[in-house]
C-alpha cells in the first residue's frame, strides 16, 4: 500500500504528459498549415559515416543513388572512421561514381566523420545517413519540401525499424512508431531536441552559425539539436519520408544502445541546464526537458517495485510449493476477488494512451493498420527492458564512464 | 503560440489528467465499498442461519438430524467468506479497521459453526474431524505462512475435514474465552486436531502424522463438507 501511494505522483506525471502530448497533436493536426512555394530543389549532400560496416553500407550508398532526386543536386560522402573490417574495400567499389566521394580517416568517432563532411560539403543542405539505415524512394523530395519554408532549419525523418526479427526487434518496432507520433508533435512544440542520425537534414548554414559537430558523449546528434533550439532555429518533422534502420536484435546490443542515447541525454542534459525551466525556450524548456529529465528515475523505481512485488510473490511461491509440492494455481471469475486498486487503472489508463499514441504514429507513417501485434509485445515488454539501461545510464553519469559509438558497434558486430 | 494560449493548454491537460485521476480514484473506492458490502451481506446471512439452526436447536430440544445438510451448507458459505475475507486483509492490511471489525464477526461465526458442528455429531452420531487453527499476523509466527498452505492442501484433499483458523492477537471475548478453554499456547502456528494440541509447523507428513490414524483416509473418501477458510 506504502509502494501505491509512492508511485501515484509518478503515474499522475505520465499521465499529464501523454495527455499533454495528445491535446498538443490535436493542436497541431487542426492548426491550418502554412504553405510555401518552393521555386527549386535544394542541393543536398549527405554523409554516410561508417565504422566497420562492411555488410549494411553498401545498402545505405545504393538507397541514396535510388532516391528520387535530381542526381546533379545530390552528393553522397561516404566517410571511413578507420574501419578495421571490409568497410574500405566496399566503398572502394564506388570510386569514380559521379555522384559518390569517398573520405578515408583515421579513427575519431562519428562526429569527426561528420565534421570531415561538413568540411567538405558545398551544397544548401547537408545531412547525416547511419551506415545501418537506409532510405525510402521518396524520402528526400517529401524533406526537401519542408525547406521551402525560410524558417525551417532541420527537418527529422519518421525512422521504421527493417524487417524486425525477434522479440526485441519487434519490440522496438512498435517503439519506433511511438517516436514517429512525438517527433511529429513536438516538431508542432518546437520542441524537438533529437536529429536522429538517421537522415535528418540541415541547411548548412547552421554549422556556419553554430560551429561543427561536437563529441556531446557520443550523441552527437542530441546535443546539434539542443544548441539549434537554444539559438531559437526551427527543427521540423516529416512524417512521410520514410527511413529504414536495423535495429539491434539482442538485449545485449540494444541494452548498450540505449546506455549510449540515454547517458548522452544526461550528460547533455547538464551541458544545457539552463534550458530546463527557462520560459525563453517554451515548452521544451518549461516542460519537454524537465518531464524528459525526470522520467528516467520513476521507470526505474517503477521497476524496482515490480521487481520487489514478483520478488515477494516468488518467494511465497517457492515456500507454498515446499510444503504441498506444486499445483495449478486456482483462479477465480468472481469479480470480488478482481484487483480493483487504482494503481492498476491508472497503469490500464496510461496503456491505453499508450496505445492510441503508438496507434496514431503507425497512421503518420502511412501503415495500413493502426495497430499490430508488435504493439502488444512492447507494452508487455518495454517497462521491463527499459529500466535498465536507464539505471545503468544514470550509475554511468554518476561514475562517469563513457561508451564510444565504435566500440558500441564492435561490441554488436561480435554478438550479433 | 500565445503564451496564454499555451497556457491555458497546460492547464487544460492538467484538468484532463486531475479528472481521469479522480475518476480513477473514486472507481476504486466505488469498489471497495462495494467489496465491503458485498463481504457484510455475507455476514449478515451466515449470521441469520445460524441464530435459525441455533433456533431449531432450542424448539426441537435436540439436534435436528435432519437438517445436517442446513449446517453444511453453512460451512460452505463460512469457507467462502474466509476467502473473500482473507483476500481483503492482503489487500488492506490485517490492521485496517473494516478488516478487524468482518474478521472479529466472521471468528465470532466460526466459533458458532464449531460448537453446532460439535452439537450435531454429539445428537446425530457423526464423526467430523475439526482443527482449530491458531495463526499470527504480527510477525512472530515465521512459519504461520507454510502452515496455511498445508491446511488448504488437506482441506482440498480432504473434502470432509472442517479447518477453522483464528488470529491468535484478535481481541474478542469468545475468542480469549476458546483460547482459555482450549489452554492454546502463544506458541505458534498451533493447532487442536480432534481435541488434541500440537505447535509448530515442520512438514506436511508430520501435520498428516498430528492426526488421529486413518481419520484422513476416510475423509478423502466421505461425502464432501465445507471447512472454513485456513488462512495465514
Amino acid at each position: 500500500m506504502q509502494a501505491d501511494w509512492f508511485m501515484y505522483p509518478l503515474l499522475f506525471l505520465s499521465l499529464y504528459f501523454e495527455v499533454f502530448v495528445l491535446l498538443s497533436f490535436l493542436e497541431g493536426w487542426r492548426a491550418p498549415k502554412a504553405s510555401h512555394t518552393q521555386d527549386a530543389l535544394p542541393s543536398v549532400t549527405v554523409f554516410v559515416p561508417c565504422y566497420n560496416e562492411e555488410h549494411t553500407v553498401a545498402r545505405t550508398i545504393d538507397s541514396l543513388l535510388a532516391l528520387d532526386y535530381p542526381k546533379e543536386l545530390l552528393a553522397v560522402f561516404a566517410i571511413n572512421d578507420g574501419s578495421t573490417d571490409g568497410t574500405a574495400a566496399v566503398l572502394a567499389r564506388y570510386a569514380g561514381h559521379p555522384q559518390v566521394t569517398v573520405f578515408e580517416k583515421e579513427n575519431g568517432g562519428k562526429h569527426t566523420a561528420l565534421n570531415l563532411g561538413l568540411a567538405h560539403a558545398t551544397t544548401e543542405i547537408v545531412g547525416c545517413l547511419d551506415a545501418d539505415s537506409f532510405v525510402a524512394p521518396d524520402a528526400l523530395r517529401e524533406m526537401a519540401r519542408c525547406f521551402a519554408d525560410p524558417t525551417v532549419m532541420s527537418a527529422t525523418p519518421a525512422i521504421k525499424v527493417h524487417e524486425p526479427k525477434g522479440v526485441v526487434a519487434r519490440v522496438q518496432h512498435a517503439e519506433y512508431a511511438m517516436s514517429a507520433f512525438v517527433r511529429r508533435t513536438f516538431a508542432w512544440l518546437e520542441a524537438l531536441f533529437i536529429t536522429p542520425g538517421p537522415f535528418s537534414l540541415f541547411r548548412r548554414e547552421v554549422f556556419l552559425k553554430l560551429g561543427p559537430y561536437r563529441s556531446a558523449y557520443n550523441t552527437e546528434d542530441m546535443e546539434v539539436a539542443l544548441r539549434m533550439q537554444r539559438e531559437g532555429m526551427r527543427i521540423e518533422n516529416v512524417p512521410t519520408a520514410h527511413v529504414f534502420t536495423t535495429a539491434p536484435s539482442t538485449y545485449a546490443s540494444l541494452y548498450r544502445q540505449r546506455v549510449r542515447w540515454t547517458y548522452g541525454f544526461l550528460k547533455n542534459a547538464r551541458d544545457y541546464r539552463d534550458m530546463f525551466l527557462n520560459p525563453r525556450y517554451g515548452t521544451l524548456g518549461m516542460f519537454i526537458l524537465p518531464l524528459g529529465l525526470f522520467t528516467v528515475f520513476p521507470s526505474i523505481f517503477l521497476m524496482a517495485f515490480s521487481v520487489a512485488d514478483a520478488a515477494g510473490n516468488a518467494v511465497d511461491a517457492a515456500r507454498r510449493i515446499s510444503v504441498v509440492g506444486f499445483s495449478a494455481p486456482h483462479f477465480s471469475l468472481d469479480w470480488f476477488y478482481l484487483d480493483t486498486r487504482a494503481i492498476v487503472f491508472l497503469m490500464l489508463a496510461i496503456i491505453v494512451l499508450a496505445t492510441v499514441t503508438i496507434a496514431i504514429g503507425r497512421k503518420l507513417m502511412g501503415e495500413r493498420h493502426a495497430l499490430h501485434p508488435n504493439v502488444v509485445l512492447y507494452l508487455l515488454l518495454y517497462g521491463f527492458m527499459a529500466p535498465f539501461w536507464l539505471a545503468r545510464a544514470s550509475y554511468n553519469v554518476i561514475a562517469s564512464r563513457e561508451r564510444t559509438w565504435s566500440s558500441e558497434i564492435d561490441a554488436r558486430r561480435k554478438r550479433d | 503560440m500565445h503564451p496564454s494560449a499555451k497556457g491555458r493548454k497546460y492547464l487544460l491537460a492538467f484538468a484532463l489528467s486531475a479528472a481521469i485521476f479522480g475518476t480513477i480514484i473514486y472507481a476504486s473506492n466505488y469498489f471497495e465499498s462495494q467489496r465491503m458490502a458485498e463481504l457484510r451481506a455475507i455476514e449478515d446471512q451466515i449470521s441469520i442461519d445460524t441464530l435459525s439452526l441455533d433456533t431449531q436447536f432450542s424448539l426441537l430440544e435436540h439436534a435436528p438430524c435432519e437438517d445436517t445438510v442446513q449446517g453444511t451448507e453453512l460451512s460452505h458459505e463460512l469457507n467462502d467468506l474466509g476467502s473473500r475475507l482473507s483476500y481483503t486483509e492482503s489487500r488492506l492490511g490485517s490492521t485496517d479497521p473494516e478488516v478487524v471489525r468482518l474478521k472479529q464477526q466472521y471468528t465470532l461465526l466460526e466459533i458458532r459453526d464449531y460448537l453446532i458442528t460439535k452439537q450435531l455429531a454429539a445428537a446425530c452420531g457423526a464423526k467430523p474431524v475439526t482443527v482449530l487453527y491458531f495463526y499470527s499476523n504480527s510477525g512472530d509466527c515465521a512459519d504461520c505462512d507454510k502452515a496455511g498452505y498445508a491446511l488448504s492442501y488437506l482441506h482440498d484433499n480432504y473434502p470432509g475435514l472442517k479447518v477453522y483458523s483464528f488470529d491468535y492477537h484478535l481481541a474478542i471475548g469468545a475468542l480469549t474465552t476458546l483460547i482459555t478453554l482450549d489452554k492454546v499456547k502463544d506458541d505458534l502456528p498451533a493447532f487442536i486436531i480432534d481435541g488434541a494440541p500440537h505447535y509448530g509447523f515442520t512438514s506436511l507428513a508430520d501435520l498428516e502424522a498430528a492426526f488421529p490414524k486413518g481419520t484422513l483416509s476416510a475423509l478423502a473418501t466421505s461425502t464432501a463438507t465445507a471447512t472454513t477458510n485456513t488462512k495465514k
